[in-house]
């Protein structure tokens, strides 16, 4: 039998009497001094005048809390809670009452690498909120977002103004994965007010219902949500500093050092520069320097016959929003393929700990710091 | 089970809407059965004790002030309640609570095994934080502790529970 929430309200369920008659009936008593206290005209009146003054007062601080709806705290329908899912990388998703993940977007570029494989994304849409979460961070530790050889990596959950049963439900889901896999990090979850929770998420809303409706109605990927309406400077600055991340750079680099020897056959054919040149350039390589020199490089993997690779497809800058889109998915898959490459066998190897083990480092890191809550600051 | 819907529900009882005492009850039942067995450890006197709980959460409405902590309010009725009834117990009966058989229809439950694995402070922590939905800070707000030793307990008694109840699998 596991420990949960959910087993446990079930047997409490059998034992747990409904509400007796007797109670369930018994008047309730309202707060009504007044019409318990007996009295004569004088003093009827007296309290009538009461009763008038108190009425207007009422009437007049209606009246000023209606003009100040509009800067009111908003209202978001009862059918629609949310959460965002911080590790780096973060997302933020909506769930109905009932904790059924209905829409899910990356908040910062690192999320895309995670959501942009369609298989994940449909192990989070249409599930459970515990259970999409739990899916979510163990592909994110298989593409090594979370160092399962070291100890201290921290996920937060947080809750938009509601949900903290579903939370506490993805908090056990976690705490649960992190003890199968043997993973030595914490989870934080905070139900935290719109305001925090729009800074947090790094969503810009007016209200609990655009903001709903901003995660909804969006874009999935981050970077995909920047390049809307960017045009061309705009589009390769995006890409330059939003797509070519390091580990693509990385990738990038370890091809063409592969390619070297390659190169230097082919050197004869090379316009301007040598492999040497090129050795030399990939020593220092930097997002920048692919951008400025994207053309020859491209045309180095065309001498080579190397113009269909992956990485050539990379080093063709954007013209418009197609050809990022186009050069975004390429860029994903490559980090995707990359991170797999080295962390996918790590994660599917890993021993479980035991309750024990995992208990104990929570205890250091609270002893340590106070609070998990202290610590996410700390390490963040 | 959220803070405001607690306190949303208590303002529309006190309002005298029945409907939403029921719902009440719905909604806190677990986490008040739970609160009143670790101290009373024997379902009969839990029993009585829930009825006597909701029917002074009715008498005692107007006392309660909205958009205060209202599940700490229910948690503070059902405590003095208990304590009533230990003291009482003691005052007739004169044997120490150790030696009250801990009476019940499931002897392998979730409950009974707290019973017998927890102490009386890791029950309190466990029932508040998983089935009241308290934070631990706010745990340790009412159990006048540090967060870090109820974040800790918290964990030593998850712990605990689990390998007890494996056990009780095999």
């Amino acid at each position: 039998m596991k420990f949960n929430k959910k087993t446990w309200k079930s047997q409490l369920n059998e034992v747990i009497p409904p509400l007796d008659d007797n109670v369930k009936n018994m008047p309730i008593s309202t707060t009504s001094q007044a019409s318990q206290n007996g009295g004569g005209t004088l003093v009827r009146s007296k309290k009538l005048t009461v009763g008038i003054a108190i009425a207007l007062i009422v009437l007049i601080i209606t009246g000023i809390a209606l003009a100040c709806t509009l800067t009111a705290k908003p209202h978001v329908s009862d059918e629609t809670l949310i959460f965002s899912v911080e590790i780096n990388p973060s997302v933020t998703m909506t769930t109905g009452s009932d904790g059924t993940v209905k829409a899910i977007i990356s908040t910062n570029k690192d999320a895309d690498i995670i959501l942009s494989d369609p298989a994940t994304v449909a192990q989070i849409k249409g599930k459970p909120l515990d259970e999409a979460i739990a899916n979510y961070t163990a592909y994110a530790s298989k593409l090594g977002f979370i160092d399962i050889t070291q100890k201290g990596a921290a996920v937060r959950i947080t809750a938009c103004e509601k949900g903290e049963e579903l939370l506490n439900s993805a908090q056990n889901a976690l705490q649960n994965l992190f003890t199968d896999k043997g993973i030595f990090a914490v989870v934080i979850s905070e139900t935290v007010p719109f305001d925090d929770f729009k800074q947090r998420s790094g969503i810009a809303a007016e209200s609990l219902d655009a903001l709903s409706s901003a995660i909804t109605d969006s874009y999935l990927l981050f970077n995909d949500r920047q390049a809307q309406n960017a045009d061309r400077t705009e589009l390769i600055s995006l890409y330059k500093d939003g797509v070519l991340s390091s580990t693509v750079l990385t990738a990038i680099k370890d091809y063409f050092y592969e390619k070297l020897d390659v190169i230097r056959q082919f050197e004869g054919f090379l316009v301007g520069i040598t492999a040497d040149d090129i050795e030399e350039f990939l020593n220092d390589f930097t997002n920048d320097l692919l951008i400025q020199h994207s053309s020859l490089l491209s045309s180095v993997l065309h001498i080579i016959g190397a113009d269909n690779s992956p990485v050539a497809q990379l080093l063709k800058l954007p013209t418009n929003l197609q050809e990022f889109e186009q050069l975004l998915s390429a860029a994903l898959s490559l980090e995707v393929d990359y991170r797999k490459e080295r962390f996918e066998a790590l994660y599917d190897q890993a021993q479980a700990m035991t309750e024990q083990q995992y208990t104990a480092f929570i205890d250091e890191i609270v002893s340590q710091y106070g609070s998990l809550e202290d610590y996410w600051q700390a390490i963040k | 089970m959220n803070e405001k819907q607690i306190n949303k529900l208590l303002v529309q009882t006190a309002r005298g809407d029945n409907d939403a005492f029921a719902e009440l009850y719905e909604k806190t039942k677990h986490g008040v059965f739970s609160f009143l067995f670790s101290f009373l450890q024997n379902y009969e006197d839990t029993e009585d004790a829930m009825q006597t709980v909701y029917l002074k959460i009715k008498l005692y409405i107007d006392k309660y002030t909205p958009d205060t902590n209202g599940r700490a309010w229910i948690l503070q009725i059902a405590k003095n309640l208990a304590l009533n009834e230990l003291y009482a117990r003691k005052k007739t009966i004169n044997i120490d609570d150790t030696d009250i058989e801990c009476k019940s229809p499931m002897s392998d439950g979730i409950s009974e095994i707290m019973q017998k694995v927890l102490d009386e402070d890791e029950r309190r922590i466990v029932i508040m934080h998983v089935l009241w939905g308290f934070k631990h800070r706010e745990i340790a707000e009412m159990l006048n502790c540090p967060t870090g030793t109820v974040t800790s307990k918290y964990k030593r008694s998850i712990a605990k529970l689990k390998s007890a109840l494996k056990e009780v699998e095999q």
